[in-house]
Formats: structure tokens, sequence, C-alpha cells
């Protein structure tokens, strides 16, 4: 049995006298990778918030790689993780300092940050935009600026809210199949946001479905293609 | 209209015969007002940028208080830092008054309020998505204060213009700490007051073309500074 990156114990959320979240038990384990799902406002982003230890909950306890936030650097805890965020925010400078940023801060030289970046920047086709303003990036641009920001932190975890949803068609499938080897080459913990549930099934084990703040129910994408087999035969 | 012309006239003359009692006071003018606005940077970019970012008691009245502080009477800062650093003062040991150093003292209180509010409003205009996107990123306390504070540069560069405005165009400070020294502690505004009530008006007037002239340069500078970025 692997051990549990992120422990939820009776946690609730209330933001401007709304309980936004209200989550008795959740855990996300090592190597798990998993879908978030739900209407608009069920408080999937909040609860990426909570687990990458951006957003401090009301009540309860969140335990992080087995210790609770009070007794571990938050600033290490946050620099085990990576976010893409829903609605991506380029700092206003070029697509190349963006990328590097959190490097940056982990105190990597020029020439060791440009080594573990590189590499990134044609994977995500992003190359001929590094000296470009990230302001000026189109929505798909700046979500695979995104991805590329978070994926050369090599993360221990990896969130991604709704990574997909200004990509055009052909380039969403093509991301979504590079993505999920890269993921689970690299053995990525990873919790994933989507309305789509052929992003969930193709990239993800496990969905959970959130309504007004509370996981509703949990399917396993195995079962979820048997299914899908089986209405395709029918 | 012929005072005007006159003025005119003598202004250009004064420039272009550079004489030298007219360079030195223009020369003074910038090093002292250019001082005390970079001192008010320092003081005031780092306390904007704590009062933005911090939640601490207190907080609220500080940034009542910065705000206010941006119409400091000049006369009334000047009176005060008179009155700390006169021969009898608390500071009077160190015969700093009616020396350029006292002027730039003076300044930097007049423009560090302003400072300290162009930057706090600067960096509250951010995008609160981006702290958080910062955060994610893994920036420290530091990380976080300074890529702000880049964010917010062109509110910044505001900030520094509407300081350095705001002293080198202050008449009241300068007369009170620096007494219009001739050779030591005159400047343009208060060189101008001095003609004025001398009856030169012709002086009077090219003092005061060459002020609008040094402060609209300084001002030009740091605004073609500010867009450089915006028009690539
Ligand atoms: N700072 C806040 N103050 C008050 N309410 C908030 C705040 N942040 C989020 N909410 C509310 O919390 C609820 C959950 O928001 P959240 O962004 O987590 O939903 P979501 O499931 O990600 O929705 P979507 O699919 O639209 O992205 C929403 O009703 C939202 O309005
Ligand atoms: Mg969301």
């Amino acid at each position: 049995m692997s051990k549990a990156i992120i422990e939820i114990k009776d946690m609730t959320l209330v933001l401007g006298g709304r309980t936004i979240l209200n989550i008795p038990h959740f855990a996300l384990l090592e190597g798990q990778s998993i879908s978030l799902m739900g209407p608009n406002g069920a408080g999937k982003s909040s609860l990426m918030l909570v687990m990458a230890a951006l957003l401090e909950p009301t009540s309860g306890t969140v335990v992080y790689f087995g210790k609770q936030a009070h007794e571990q650097s938050l600033l290490n805890l946050r620099r085990r993780m990576a976010m893409v965020f829903q609605k991506p925010m380029m700092l206003d400078s070029s697509v190349m300092e963006n990328v590097e940023m959190g490097l940056k801060f982990r105190g990597l030289s020029r020439r060791a940050r440009e080594r573990q970046v590189t590499p990134w920047l044609e994977r995500l086709g992003i190359n001929h935009l590094v000296r470009q303003r990230a302001r000026s990036l189109s929505g798909g641009e700046a979500q695979r600026v995104a991805i590329a920001q978070a994926l050369v932190l090599q993360p221990e975890v990896i969130f991604l809210d709704e990574p997909f949803s200004n990509l055009d068609k052909g380039t969403r499938d093509e991301f979504k199949q590079d993505i999920g080897s890269l993921l689970r080459e690299n053995s990525i913990t990873t919790v994933m946001v989507t309305h789509h549930i052929r992003e969930a099934t193709d990239l993800t084990d496990i969905i959970y479905y959130m309504e007004d703040g509370e996981i509703i129910s949990r399917q396993v994408t195995s079962d979820y293609l048997a299914v899908d087999e089986f209405s395709r035969q029918g | 209209m012929e005072l005007i012309w006159e003025g005119l006239v003598k202004a250009f003359y004064l420039l272009m015969a550079l004489d030298p009692e007219v360079l030195e006071v223009t020369w003074l003018t910038l090093k002292v007002s250019g001082t005390a606005t970079l001192v008010s940077v320092l003081i005031g970019v780092p306390l904007g940028a704590v009062l933005a970012l911090g939640r601490f008691p207190g907080r609220n009245f500080l940034v009542s208080l910065a705000n206010f502080g941006m119409g400091l009477p000049p006369v009334v800062v000047g009176l005060w830092v008179s009155i700390f650093l006169w021969r009898s003062g608390p500071f009077g040991a160190f015969n700093i008054i009616y020396t350029p150093l006292a002027i730039i003292i003076a300044q930097a209180v007049i423009a560090s309020p302003i400072v300290t509010s162009f930057t706090l409003a600067a960096i509250q205009q951010i995008n609160p998505r981006i702290r958080l996107q910062l955060l994610a990123l893994g920036a420290n306390r530091m990380q976080m204060l300074w890529s702000l504070v880049k964010e917010a540069r062109l509110g910044l560069l505001a900030a520094v213009m509407a300081g350095f405005g705001g002293v080198v165009s202050e008449v009241g400070a300068s007369m009170m700490v620096g007494g219009n020294i001739k050779g030591m502690t005159r400047v343009l505004t208060t060189a101008t007051v001095m003609e004025v009530n001398k009856g030169n008006f012709d002086v009077a007037i090219a003092l005061s073309v060459i002020l609008l002239g040094l402060a609209y340069g300084v001002t030009a500078l740091l605004t073609t500074l500010q867009q450089w970025r915006n028009q690539r």
C-alpha cells in the first residue's frame, strides 16, 4: 500500500460566510493520478488550492507528506508541488523568464535553469515564443507556458486545473497523449480538474465527483473504459 | 507682455552664456532633489510594499498616515526639520543646518510619503492571482516582494516622478533649512523667490524657465523609461 501524500480530515473551507468545502475524509496516494469533476462552483479549484497548501482551510486538518501544515515549512512544502491554474497568470516579463521563475526561486544558476528548461520548451512547442512578452500570448499559448512552468520544477505532485481548456482540438489530443505519458514516466502524483470525461479516463486512474463543496462519488476509470467499450459495441 | 518677453530673452541669454552662477544653482538643485528622491525611494518603496502586502495591527493607520503625508506642507516640514537641526536642537551638534544635506533631509521627508503611497497603490493594483501564482512557484517572502515590485514598475516610476516633482518645486523647506546661501544652499526655487523680492523679474522668469525645463527633462527621461517596454 503506497503512503498518502495528502490526507484531509474533517476539513471545511468557509469563504465570505459560505461553506465552500466540506470534506470528511480524502487521501491522495503517492503515484496516484486522479481527476476532480463536477459542475461549476462545486469547489474543485478551491480543493486544489487547499491541497497545494495555497489556501488554509477554516477547520479540520490536512496532512502533507505525513506532517500537518504547521509542523513543516510551508515554503519547502510548496516547492515540492506545482500548479497549473485554471486561468494562468503570466508575469509582465518574457516567456522565458516566466518559465524559469520557479527554478530561479529555488536558487538554480542561470545555466542550470537553461539546461532544465530547454527540453520542456521543445516538448511543449513554445520554443519560438521564449522572447515574447508573456502577457501578449494567446490563451492556448499561455496554457502551454503554464504547463511548462510547472513541469520544469519536476514536482512530486502536480495540480492541473482544466489544463487543456484553451487548447484547440488537435493540440488538445496531442497534449493529452504527451502529458499523460510524461506524468506516468516520471510517476508524478497528479490531480486534474476537467469537465471532459475522456480526459479523465485517458489521463487518470480515479475520478472524484464534487457537488456543493462535497465529494459525492468515486469511480475507478478502468470501470469507465469497460462501460465505454461496452456501449460502443452495443 | 514685455516683462515675459524680456524674461524669456534673459533666460535664453543666461543659458547660452552658461552663466556660472545659474549653472551652479541648477546643478545643486538637481543634486539635492535627485538625492532626496533617491532616499525617499529607498524608504518609500519597501515601506509601500510592506503596507500593500502585510496584515498587521496598525497597518490601516500607517496607510492613512502615508496618504495624509502626501500633502505635507513643505513649510511645516521645513520648520520641524529646522527645529531638530538648529544648533540648540537635538541634532544641533552635527552642524547640518544651512547645508545641502539639511535640504536633502527635509525634501526626503516630503517625498517619502508620496513615494510610499504611490508604491502602495501600484502594488495593491496587481491582480491577487499573481501573488497566488508566485506562491505556487515557490517564492519566499523576499522573492515575492521583489517580484511584485518588478511587476509594479510602471507605477513605481510614477512614484519617482511624483516624488521628484514634489521636491524640486518646493521652496518653503529649502528656504528654512537651507537659508538660500549663495554658492552653498541656493537652489532654483529659493533663488527665484529672492530675485522676485529684489525686483529682478527678468532673472526670476529666467530661473523659473530653467526650473520648468529641469523638471520636464527629468520627467521626460523617466517617462521614456516607463513606456519603453510597452512600445516593443
Ligand atoms: N474568495 C472567495 N470568496 C467567496 N467565495 C468564493 C471565493 N473563492 C471561491 N468562491 C466560491 O466558491 C465556490 C467554489 O469555487 P471553485 O472555484 O472552487 O469552483 P470550481 O468547482 O472550480 O468551478 P469551475 O468549474 O467553474 O471552475 C464558488 O461558488 C465560488 O463562487
Ligand atoms: Mg475551477
